[in-house]
């Protein structure tokens, strides 16, 4: 077997494909969002625990003794028209690190807690793309 | 493959097992929350380099499994570990059989396709199709990191000996 480690044209082919695909999925986040919900849900083991709108401020406190696989208590914060994980404990900080989120369809996932949260907005496309049929 | 030629896989073995510790304990803060710059597949595509698909296809799982053993364990973190590095191995030899992409189109396929496929593994454990919004970053991510690692990979094997016989 004889791999090129000079680039060439296939290597910008892939390049290309891959820059398709991301402007793709832009046009379908663009086009399927929806501007009228403000509706952030926040899930904690896979249940939505509490919704919160992206047009009201608010600061929603999450305490161990209520939610036990919380590693330590957790501030969400929606502000401004974003929403962000304001204080949390985990080992590499990368939900609070991820800072303010306003996009629809975004999420914020905090694995080591536990907790999802979810700016609602990103529609069905009508593709059949079941998480649970792929393995 | 002879005992010189294992001894030299194990070695590689073990140093993209420490690259993968040492990725995992110090954060790189590049591009996004979360991207790494991959320093372990690179010494896989040393490996596919010198030693072919059949070693290579094993390598990463191997890794993977070791990790998994010494510090990571067998959480959720391993099958989200698992699920970029089978996904990222089955597109590199495709690409390497099916086209004549060089060891930077190899590269970059497979960095996009780990990090798809730890997004699909996240879609799967939290049953969430919204993790998906996060592919552009992963693939705008997957093509910088690709490159950077075959640069390095590329200029390693050119002033490195030859370590297959």
């Amino acid at each position: 077997m004889d791999i090129s480690l000079k680039k060439n044209k296939t290597d910008l082919f892939i390049v290309i494909i891959a820059t398709l695909v991301v402007v793709f999925f832009v046009v379908i986040n663009l086009f399927y969002s929806n501007s009228n919900d403000n509706i952030i849900s926040v899930y904690y083991n896979n249940n939505v625990i509490h919704t919160m709108y992206l047009n009201i401020d608010e600061e929603y406190i999450m305490e161990k003794e209520s939610f036990p696989l919380l590693l330590d208590k957790m501030v969400i914060e929606v502000k401004d028209g974003r929403v962000r994980i304001k204080e949390e404990e985990s080992p590499k900080h990368y939900c609070s690190i991820m800072g303010y989120q306003s996009q629809k369809g975004t999420s914020i996932i905090c694995a080591p807690n536990s907790v999802m949260v979810v700016i609602e907005g990103y529609e069905d496309t009508g593709i059949d793309w079941t998480p649970g049929g792929v393995s | 493959m002879s005992t010189k030629m294992m001894v030299r896989y194990g070695f590689l073995l073990a140093l993209s097992v420490i690259l993968s510790y040492v990725e995992y304990l110090v954060e790189i803060p590049i591009l996004f929350p979360g991207a790494k710059l991959g320093l372990a597949n690179a010494v896989g595509l040393i490996v596919l380099y010198y030693f072919g698909i059949k070693y290579f296809s094993m390598f990463g799982i191997l890794r993977v499994l070791l990790s998994a053993i010494l510090w990571t364990g067998f959480g959720i973190n391993f099958f989200i570990s698992l699920s970029g590095t089978i996904l990222a191995t089955i597109m590199t030899i495709l690409v390497v059989r099916y086209t004549k992409a060089s060891i930077y189109g190899i590269s970059i396929s497979g960095a996009i396709l780990h990090g798809l496929g730890q997004v699909i593994m996240v879609a799967i454990l939290y049953q969430t199709l919204y993790m998906l919004t996060y592919v552009v970053f992963l693939i705008i991510s997957g093509i910088i990191t690709g490159y950077l690692m075959a640069l390095i990979v590329a200029s390693l094997i050119c002033r490195m000996p030859k370590i297959v016989n």
